[in-house]
């Protein structure tokens, strides 16, 4: 009897101890927390992107694969483009904004939204650019179904960083960057020549170099002040 | 005193430590996740793939109180049992707060768990653990994992489906192909969504094909993994062939009849048969294995 009298004390101090324990760690993290954030009003994406820019002038947008199941969240927005050029060349220009703290830019990647709508990835390649002075990564696809190629070329910034894999964009996280924006700029054309890819880099550049310093801030992540 | 030491958790009034331990887990645990469920509520669990969690998590907790308002759970954890569930503790406290202060819900959900495992191993020892086994591993249901994980998983399950309801509607005679997720039926194409791939159900499946074997305490170890293997067979199977119904519905009735609430119906006509896929998985491995012991 002795016995579980003290085995019982034993338990309330043990109890005690570890639900303190659990109240600290909740009273510490709830004053590190950061205040919930409300989502800043979206970018006007629509209103970012430029009518005409190097050889490119709005066109309307051709059958192009868009991402499906669109329902932003606040601070998100996407905007659809397509742009033509002199010899009549046609790109169609995604670009996406994800606020921070939502996965929702790293949702439409391209791979994804591709795959999801009946196109296989033929090959996937990373190359290094320099868009307006700083250093990027575009990601290269070709993406096929059995109607039609599709030549896919796009950058994905995370926080400061252009990322070319979800995971990569997750780590970051874990690597004490925390409350990370995104954006998505994806270039595609019908076919699935080398020389579109070349074509997109141009255009992406052309793109880049044509923005305005709020446009540059949303989809390259540029701050106001870096004049490049 | 063979027992050993003991807590008698409905112990008589007059002793206050139950209510004490009680109260006090409670208000820690409340303290803790009150504010993360209140957060989840409005976000996380009102997405398809996580909405069975909070089911899940009111199974959980009726199972285990249950079992530790049975008058034989007597157990209370010796030296070791207790480090090593303050240890186990502190590893899901520290995967709670990093998981709170960076908005890593895959790590604030996955706390859960350990937090849990840890108050038991701490209190009740080994063996209230081996006891309360259960509704912990419940708790693997109730993470929630992030999109690009669970479309790692979709994606090829996407896939196979539409492989095999073409290859199958093709074969008998249909004009019916496939590319990647989309699949065409004469002149309509059907995108196999992430919904309809029942990667949704195949989770809520397993959960309830756990709580049913839990429930049912087969004794044999045989017809438990029997079971337990067949579940995502018979999830896959079954999301298949919702997949094909959709298809010939849309074949036969048109576009609109395949969106309209005939698609919302085969969805639970398709996780009723599961169900009943289950049971008879269950009936059929009892019947091998049970009779010879």
């Amino acid at each position: 009897m002795m016995r579980v009298a003290e085995a019982k004390l034993a338990t309330t101090g043990r109890t005690l101890f570890l639900a303190a324990l659990m109240l600290a760690v909740a009273a510490a993290t709830g004053a590190l927390k950061p205040a919930p954030q409300t989502p800043r009003a979206a970018p006007d994406l629509e209103a970012m992107l430029p009518q005409s820019f190097g050889e490119w002038r709005e066109a309307p947008i051709p059958d192009a694969v868009l991402p499906r199941e669109l329902d932003l969240k606040p601070g998100e927005a996407i905007a659809y483009r397509a742009y033509k050029d002199a010899a009549g060349r046609v790109v169609t220009l995604v670009a996406a904004y994800g606020p921070p703290l939502g996965d929702s830019v790293r949702l439409h990647r391209p791979e994804s939204c591709y795959v999801a709508q009946g196109f296989e990835i033929r090959s996937r390649s990373v190359v290094p650019v320099i868009l307006r002075g700083a250093d990027a990564r575009i990601v290269r696809l070709v993406a096929s179904s059995p109607t039609r190629d599709e030549a896919v070329s796009y950058w994905l910034r995370s926080g400061p960083e252009f990322v070319a894999s979800p995971a990569a964009a997750q780590f970051q996280a874990f690597n004490g960057r925390l409350h990370l924006d995104g954006a998505l700029v994806r270039a595609s054309s019908s076919g699935r020549d080398d020389v579109l890819f070349d074509l997109h880099q141009s255009f992406l550049a052309d793109f880049a170099a044509a923005l305005n310093p709020e446009a540059r801030k949303v989809l390259l992540g540029q701050p106001d002040e870096t004049e490049s | 005193m063979p027992r050993g030491f003991q807590l008698n958790i409905s112990a008589p009034p007059t002793s206050w430590s139950p209510a004490l331990v009680i109260g006090a887990l409670l208000a820690a645990w409340g303290a803790l996740y009150l504010p993360v469920y209140v957060e989840f509520a409005e976000g996380a669990w009102r997405r398809d793939e996580n909405a069975h969690q909070p089911f899940i998590m009111a199974i959980a907790v009726g199972v285990a109180w249950s079992a530790l308002m049975r008058g034989d759970f007597r157990f209370v954890a010796g030296r070791t049992g207790f480090v090593c569930g303050a240890l186990v503790l502190c590893t899901g406290l520290a995967a709670y707060a990093l998981g709170r202060t960076a908005e890593a819900t895959l790590l604030l959900s996955a706390s859960q768990g350990l937090v849990a495992t840890g108050l038991t191993l701490a209190l009740f020892g080994f063996k209230g653990l081996v006891r309360l086994w259960f509704p912990l591993a419940l708790s693997f249901y109730l993470i929630i994992w992030p999109a690009w994980a669970l479309e790692a998983l979709t994606s090829p399950l996407k896939r196979l489906i539409s492989e095999w309801v073409s290859a199958g509607l093709f074969a008998a005679g249909l004009p019916v192909s496939h590319a990647g997720a989309v699949i065409s039926a004469g002149p309509y194409q059907l995108l196999v969504a992430d919904a309809c791939a029942g990667l949704n159900s195949l989770i809520a499946l397993t959960a309830v094909g756990a709580v049913y074997l839990y429930a049912v305490k087969r004794r044999s170890w045989r017809v438990n993994s029997a079971v337990i293997l067949s579940l995502a067979p018979i999830a896959i199977a079954a999301n298949a062939a919702r997949v094909a119904i959709l298809v010939l519905i849309t074949h036969y009735l048109g576009y609109d009849a395949g969106q309209s609430f005939l698609h919302e119906t085969a969805g639970l006509v398709m996780f009723a048969a599961a169900l009943g896929g289950v049971f008879f998985a269950d009936w059929l491995a009892a019947l091998f294995w049970e009779k010879r012991r």
